[in-house]
């Protein structure tokens, strides 16, 4: 049971966090213990409702037109691809990557889309390393020593050969990003070869997993725009799984990602995912 | 009501700690979105409130939405724009609020409080999130002291004010002066302590000690 300098301290966490007072790391952590506490969430709102009675004593700027214009764009985006009251299971495989790229508003010219992606999957799965050198890679260095040997492993592990791979392309068919995914382990590796010419100052690359039914759900946010960023992520068991036979497509999305739990920002790049057993 | 809460905390938790490198985000539950354009919510007279606007945005009237962004916004983008002291980034909050107004209305519950107090601390929120995560678009330094004030001054400003906000400001009268200037500083700036320490020249500790000050007397006076 909670003694009263508990419940005290936790108040005055709570108004110092709906106040805003908190740094960083403190609100991402307050943040944390939140989630897990419905008490501290009412004790937040408490504040919150206290304390944002000062706004109405702000002085009142009109916005320009373009927010609102914006703001009816994007609840448009949200509920265009909202799949109709599903008829029958949506036909996996032949065009459903189409839809991906219609449903998102975007470029057509799927039938050239397929081809080059096919083309440049071929190369990319060319230029894979072969598992076999790299076990002799890491054997090598587990020679070095006991200590070493944990690096071999992790090598080993970021180098491990694929089970899916997938090419982004944008519009005019360039390979922005590639996906190495091992649907065993649920490691992706993400590297994007490519900026894309957009900018950057406020806006961030959102990656995405969609299904063949044309749903999309967030796998996260690509840490940096810059070529040749790569990144690793490890996906439960059943999304890896779902994601094998998906697309990944990447949006641009404010900072902080879409607010709205699918693209928001215009699709950039997509592409499917395959498999390497041909 | 208690599923009301905890969908309403789903949006100060949108952001669920995840994996190695990229950040998770958690995916609500997907919204049915009803292509309506009924006319908005509206009593008998024709008069607006909020609470029924944002009743009738949770049910998909988007006209509602438009109504209450007509009646609101304002008031949000200045609040926006003078913590984040840049126009791009106060209309990029304000886009986002709405976009949060529009899914998560049903979370709102009438009973707990005023929409528009539920608006800004949507708004304050992502400008707080925003401002820890990558700064200002300009530094504070450009501030001049006299913006610390309340900007309400004149009793008929104060009439305009809801209940909620009279009770706020009758309570923010009896304050002392620094812990009220304090309180206010640190709200309408949105600045840590540490930071209005170093602008006022205090120890943060003396800060922290102001505003606890002030908190605890809103808390007793608002309930």
């Amino acid at each position: 049971m909670m003694n009263h300098a508990d419940s005290e301290l936790r108040d005055e966490l709570a108004a110092e966090y709906a106040l805003g007072t908190l740094s960083g790391p403190e609100r991402d952590r307050f943040e944390r213990l939140m989630s897990h506490d419905r008490d501290l969430r009412d004790l937040v709102q408490g504040w919150e409702l206290r304390l944002n009675a000062l706004a109405e004593s702000v002085p009142p700027v009109e916005p320009p037109a373009h927010v609102w214009d914006e703001i009816t764009r994007r609840i448009a985006m949200e509920s265009s691809p909202a799949p109709a009251p599903a008829p029958a299971p949506a036909p996996v495989g032949k065009g459903w990557l189409d839809r991906l790229w219609d449903n998102l508003g975007l470029w057509r010219g799927a039938a050239a889309l397929a081809t080059a992606t096919a083309a440049a999957l071929v190369l990319y799965v060319a230029l894979l390393p072969p598992r076999v050198q790299l076990e002799e890679i890491a054997g090598e260095i587990a020679a070095l020593g006991e200590r070493l040997a944990s690096v071999a492993r992790q090598v080993d592990a970021v180098a491990s050969r694929p089970t899916h791979v997938a090419v982004l392309l944008d519009k005019d068919q360039r390979p922005m990003m590639t996906a190495d995914l091992d649907v065993a382990d649920g490691r992706l590796l993400l590297r994007l070869n490519l900026t894309p010419p957009r900018d950057f100052t406020s806006r961030v690359l959102q990656v995405w997993l969609v299904s063949p039914d044309g749903t999309s759900r967030s796998l996260g946010i690509f840490p940096s725009e810059r070529p040749g960023t790569a990144t690793a992520l490890v996906l439960p068991h059943d999304t890896a799984e779902a994601l094998a036979k998906a697309a990944l497509a990447v949006s641009l999305e404010p900072r902080g990602g879409s607010m709205t739990g699918q693209p928001s920002g215009p699709v950039l790049f997509a592409g499917p995912l395959m498999s390497v057993r041909l | 009501m208690s599923s009301h809460k905890a969908s309403l905390g789903r949006i100060w938790q949108a952001e669920t700690p995840a994996t190695e490198v990229v950040r998770f985000w958690q995916s609500s539950g997907k919204r049915v979105v009803r292509p309506t354009h009924r006319p908005a919510a509206s009593d008998a007279e024709g008069k607006l409130n909020r609470e029924a606007l944002l009743q009738a945005c949770a049910s998909g009237d988007q006209t509602a939405l438009h109504t209450l962004y007509m009646g609101t916004a304002p008031q949000l983008f200045g609040l926006a724009l003078r913590i984040l002291r840049g126009r791009e980034l106060a209309e990029e909050i304000v886009q986002d609020s709405f976009l949060i107004v529009w899914r998560h209305a049903h979370a709102f519950d009438p009973a707990r409080g005023s929409a528009m107090a539920w608006l800004a601390s949507i708004v304050r929120n992502r400008c707080i999130d925003v401002i820890r995560q990558r700064g200002r678009e300009s530094p504070l330094d450009d501030v001049s002291i006299e913006d610390w004030e309340t900007p309400v001054s004149s009793p008929t400003d104060v009439a305009a004010l809801s209940r909620d906000a009279r009770r706020l400001h009758d309570c923010l009268a009896e304050l002392e002066e620094q812990p009220r200037r304090v309180l206010l500083m640190v709200y309408y700036e949105g600045i840590t302590y540490k930071e209005a320490a170093g602008r006022l020249g205090v120890p943060p500790g003396t800060v922290k000690s102001w505003v606890r000050e002030s908190l605890l007397r809103l808390r007793d006076y608002m309930g």
